[in-house]
């Protein structure tokens, strides 16, 4: 009955690997160690009520990761440099305006060595180093770095209880006729255009007024960009595809699609 | 012999004095009064104007000269403003929306056991627990499904969202009781405050000790609500009396 068992199969064999890997050294586990839970609950619920639909079983390296703030910092630094863009353009001594005729002969004047007046350390000289815009500031991470901490970010968010997961096919319960098993607001009839008062009922029935939420779909949903037009300083809407650490650390709330849980899922798995 | 005429170039400033006037905006003041004084002699019956139009005694021009004064009681209904705040504030009551928590949280621990008891009740279809010390509560759920719907009737009932991670934690009802007392009904979680994550709160019972006293902490919202009482009610008497002192100089 819960939902999608199998598509966590090869995210269960990565978990195992982890878990043994202290063990490697030696000849296996000892005889009495406890076996760490290999996955952890997440409630997948319906929107814009919450209601519960169903258990979701998550990998533990995918929500349960233990805290690890250094590689957060270096995720975090890593993508703000790499949303960096300089507009700097100093000209170099080839661009300066001056001529390349030498100020001084080399010897005889009484006075220091001179080349021309282009010379960067010469008053109105040119910069030395000069570079061209669009600058280039972006950094390297390793991959499987940026994917921990990834995961660490969401088992944060999720210890936390800040992450809803939305969505499920084969629930437990009932979706109520005023809720849908996805990240979007509908009127609540064809002939009324309430999504918004709908959105903003669900903002104040969960005291999110002034929260930032974050919003992560599988796919685009016009609804929910639509009727969230009032509180866009607060909510950010992101395609799975598009999220970052950033993202998942600024936010005082999240909101997930199940579908989008498993694309990020298997996507930072290593 | 060369004539030098002078051109004597006399100059007259044109300065007039007046005797200084502190007060000059009274005499917009003055203007205005005199005007309304002149438009408007004496209030008239409703009635009697509508026949004084019908019999022809009092022309449109007349009519059009009745102009009242800017003033807040010239004014008449609500601002559009607030009228529309009204409308959407009523249509956001009214908007259907699927409650599944109850608007009322869990207060007591013996509403807490209650309400325990009924959604242990509900998945195990046994009807023979009667208390929450009974061992059956205290055993493991036998199964996901019989949790989900446990920890699905206690929030519900509770209209408590217990997060995902104590709902994997807690394994038996009875680890739910002790979570809820623990966390709800000690006020912990009332008292967190999500922008001071690391907060601690110290009480008078923190301290045993006689010569300890404890300063109680006045949250910001109260010193602003407190604060907005205070001028709101500063604002009306300021009113009241300005509205006294025009009514006296009128009579």
């Amino acid at each position: 009955m819960l939902s999608r068992g199998l598509f966590w199969k090869p995210l269960f064999k990565n978990t195992r690997l982890v878990r043994f890997q202290s063990g490697k050294t030696g000849t296996g586990p000892l005889p009495n160690a406890a076996r760490p839970p290999r996955y952890t609950l997440a409630t997948v619920r319906s929107f814009p009520s919450l209601e519960p639909l169903n258990f979701a079983p998550v990998p533990t390296s995918v929500l349960a990761a233990p805290l690890r703030r250094d590689l957060l910092w270096r995720a975090v630094v890593y993508e703000n440099d790499n949303k960096r863009v300089g507009s700097s353009n100093p000209p170099g001594r080839s661009e300066n305006g001056y001529s390349r005729r030498k100020l001084l002969p080399q010897k005889g004047s009484g006075k220091a060595r001179a080349g021309d007046a282009n010379s960067p350390i010469r008053h109105n000289g040119a910069r030395a180093l000069a570079r061209s815009a669009p600058n280039d500031y972006t950094t390297e991470l390793p991959k499987k770095v940026y994917s921990s901490a990834f995961n660490t970010a969401l088992s944060y968010q999720y210890r936390k209880g800040n992450l809803f997961v939305i969505g499920g096919d084969n629930s437990l319960a009932e979706i109520n006729s005023l809720d849908v098993n996805e990240l979007d607001v509908l009127p609540t009839s064809l002939e009324a255009d309430d999504g918004d008062l709908v959105f903003e009922k669900f903002i104040k029935e969960f005291k999110l007024e002034k929260k930032k939420l974050l919003f992560i779909t599988s796919d685009l949903r016009p609804g929910l960009f639509k009727y969230t037009e009032q509180f866009k300083n607060e909510v950010s809407i992101v395609q799975q595809e598009f999220v970052d650490v950033n993202d998942l650390l600024k936010a005082h709330r999240i909101f997930i699609e199940l579908e989008a849980l498993e694309y990020l899922a298997v996507t930072h798995s290593f | 012999m060369l004539t030098r005429t002078s051109l004597s170039l006399k100059s007259t400033r044109s300065l007039h004095m007046t005797p200084a006037s502190n007060d000059f905006m009274s005499w917009f003041k003055r203007k205005q009064t005199k005007n309304t004084k002149d438009v408007i002699p004496t209030a008239k019956d409703t009635r009697e104007v509508i026949d004084e139009i019908e019999s022809g005694k009092m022309t449109i021009n007349n009519v059009s000269k009745l102009k009242l004064k800017l003033a807040e009681e010239d004014f008449i209904g609500e601002e559009p403003g607030q009228v529309n705040l009204k409308n959407r504030l009523h249509r956001l009551e009214t908007v259907p929306f699927n409650k599944w928590l109850s608007k009322r949280q869990v207060a007591s621990l013996d509403d807490l056991d209650l309400i325990i008891l009924r959604a242990y009740k509900d998945f195990s279809k046994e009807s023979g627990v009667i208390s929450v010390t009974n061992s059956s509560i205290s055993t493991p759920f036998p199964d996901l499904v019989s949790k989900f719907f446990f920890t699905k009737s206690l929030q519900a009932q509770t209209g408590v969202l217990i997060p995902d991670y104590q709902l994997t934690k807690l394994s038996s009802p009875m680890s739910f009781r002790n979570y809820f007392i623990e966390e709800i009904l000690s006020g912990k979680q009332a008292k967190y405050n999500e922008l001071e994550p690391n907060a601690i709160h110290i009480d008078e019972e923190t301290y045993s000790a006689a010569s300890v006293y404890v300063v109680k902490d006045v949250k910001q919202k109260d010193l602003k609500k407190k604060l907005g009482r205070i001028l709101s009610e500063v604002e009306t008497l300021e009113r009241e009396s300005a509205k006294k002192a025009i009514e006296r100089a009128k009579h």
